[in-house]
């Protein structure tokens, strides 16, 4: 990632770079294409004024809250279930047809009914993130458990383990690298259902500044808010896959 | 010729392959049956109760009525399958376009270095944002007609199908690469005989999750400017409380794609059953 940082950057310089001539050669409206320039000041403006009466880091602040919220209660209903659908194949095969009869939803539509259950507050929002990672984690953190080599579990009990002290200290740990897998996908789609949750019912977040901006026809301030997001959402998956270089050296592959 | 009686061989590996999926389909069938007769049962039972309000809570069997009607009956612009036809219409579009346009991308990186140093950094910066985040600029854009909606489902595939090309393509294994060249292939022949087919298998699976987000992404396509389809109809069911269309929207989207689904299977065991027999018969 950061080898690469060089590259990234001169790249994004040449397309800032064409896209600023071709807003000055073209000339196209505002409306329809904002020059970098103009992204750039609506950004710096937000950030001194805010966006609809609410300040920008407060907008930036309840996404990231919204997502921590939903993101920890997935790992602590997601894992604890993983691991006991990897070690107890009567719960593995209770649950696991619900998990395939309710995969085809699309995470999109549990929203509109959470609307109509919860309202607009912060649990519908937080609950749609919730169903979107929860089960991504649960079936990584099952197969991870369930692909931990034999020999693990066999090196522990030879040293004089009790199954206890296999399952407890061992299998964790031996499983942390596809665990953070499934972590890392669920992180993405969790970006996903917290923009979507903003765009359907919110008074604040990125995804209002997205969405809103557009109904105002400030073409601009939706540019820098879509930016934003992507810087956000790239920070939060380099740092976990910084996380998953480290367990790496004892993952299954 | 020894090659027809090999791949007579492989198709033949492939047939009883798929017969014997077909079996282990039917048997692991049943518990997702026997769970959705569950949910149905204790859904019928809550809302039995009259805990709760049936504008919250609907019936299963004011669902089916709720469907029925929509059937024979415009909800909106047209009927249930109407709606249906225009989200799955939408739905294809935009996959069948970002797919093979991903593809062709790339194939193109992999052919073209140069691409590749420039396209990679503008997908990392775009793979964050979801697709419908970018909804109003589109509609700015293209409108409120069809093309705005196709487009959306298409960006929302695009930027991942190339990836799951580029990086299936990658993957070969090191002896394929060897056997090819040393048989006389050159570069190109060894990216577009060997490594494109062997990647194919991962191709088709990245797809397989691509048709899942495609059905999200129409979802967002039809939230804003939208007077037609299944997403539609879920949020106009959310305006104005009827609950009951909500759940005939959210299980038909869930029917049809389960159903694109089974379809992509069938044909990714198709195209890629003899490929696997055959790499199997080289063991």
């Amino acid at each position: 990632m950061f080898r690469s940082l060089g590259r990234h950057l001169a790249v994004f310089a040449a397309v800032i770079l064409l896209w600023e001539a071709a807003t000055l050669v073209f000339a196209p409206s505002s409306i329809a294409l904002p020059s970098p320039v103009m992204v750039f000041q609506a950004l710096v403006q937000m950030g001194q004024f805010g966006f609809n009466g609410v300040p920008l880091q407060d907008h930036i602040g309840i996404t990231f809250l919204r997502i921590v919220e939903a993101f920890a209660a997935s790992l602590l209903v997601g894992v604890p279930l993983g691991f006991a659908m990897g070690s107890i194949p009567l719960i593995r095969k209770v649950v696991t047809p619900f998990i395939t009869l309710f995969r085809p939803v699309p995470p999109f539509a549990w929203l509109a009914i959470f609307v109509v259950w919860f309202g607009i507050g912060e649990l519908p929002k937080v609950l749609l993130i919730f169903v979107g990672s929860v089960t991504i984690i649960a079936l990584n953190s099952m197969d991870g458990m369930l692909r931990v080599p034999a020999e693990f579990r066999d090196a522990a009990a030879t040293l004089g383990a009790s199954r206890f002290q296999v399952f407890w200290h061992v299998m964790p740990i031996a499983a942390l690298p596809q665990i953070l897998t499934g972590a890392r996908v669920a992180l993405v789609v969790a970006w996903t259902s917290v923009i979507a949750a903003e765009l359907v019912a919110a008074q604040s977040g990125i995804g209002v500044i997205i969405l809103q901006s557009a109904g105002f026809l400030r073409t601009d301030q939706t540019f820098a808010g879509l930016i934003l997001l992507s810087l956000c959402g790239g920070l939060t998956d380099t740092v976990m896959g910084q996380l998953q270089a480290r367990t790496a050296a004892w993952g299954n592959r | 010729m020894a090659t027809a009686a090999a791949q007579k061989r492989a198709s033949g590996w492939a047939n009883h392959l798929g017969r014997r999926r077909a079996v282990r389909r039917l048997r692991s069938g049943l518990p997702v049956i026997a769970s959705f007769v569950f949910v149905l049962i204790v859904w019928d039972l809550v809302a039995a109760t009259k805990l709760f309000p049936p504008s919250a809570v609907p019936s299963p069997g004011d669902v089916f009525a709720r469907a029925w009607n929509m059937i024979w009956h415009p909800y909106g612009t047209t009927t249930l399958e109407g709606h249906a036809a225009i989200s799955i219409g939408r739905v294809l579009a935009g996959y069948l376009l970002g797919c093979v346009a991903g593809l062709a991308i790339g194939i193109l990186m992999k052919l073209k270095p140069i691409t590749r140093y420039v396209l990679e950094p503008i997908f990392s910066f775009l793979r964050p944002i979801p697709a419908f985040g970018f909804i109003t600029v589109l509609i700015i854009w293209l409108g409120i007609g069809e093309s705005p909606k196709i487009a959306l489902i298409f960006i929302g595939v695009v930027a991942p199908m190339t990836i799951y090309t580029v990086t299936a393509m990658d993957a070969l294994p090191p002896d394929l690469d060897d056997a090819a060249r040393s048989l006389g292939a050159n570069g190109r022949q060894v990216l577009l005989k060997v490594r494109l087919p062997a990647a194919l298998p991962d191709i088709l699976i990245g797809m397989r999750v691509l048709l899942a987000l495609a059905w999200t992404s129409v979802m967002g396509a039809e939230l804003i400017a939208a007077d037609s389809g299944l997403g539609w109809s879920i949020w106009n069911g959310m305006r104005y409380l009827q609950t009951d269309v909500i759940f005939v929207g959210v299980i038909t989207i869930a029917v049809i794609g389960a159903a694109m689904d089974g379809l992509l299977i069938a044909v990714t065991v198709r195209l890629t059953g003899g490929w696997k027999a055959r790499m199997r018969g080289r063991e």
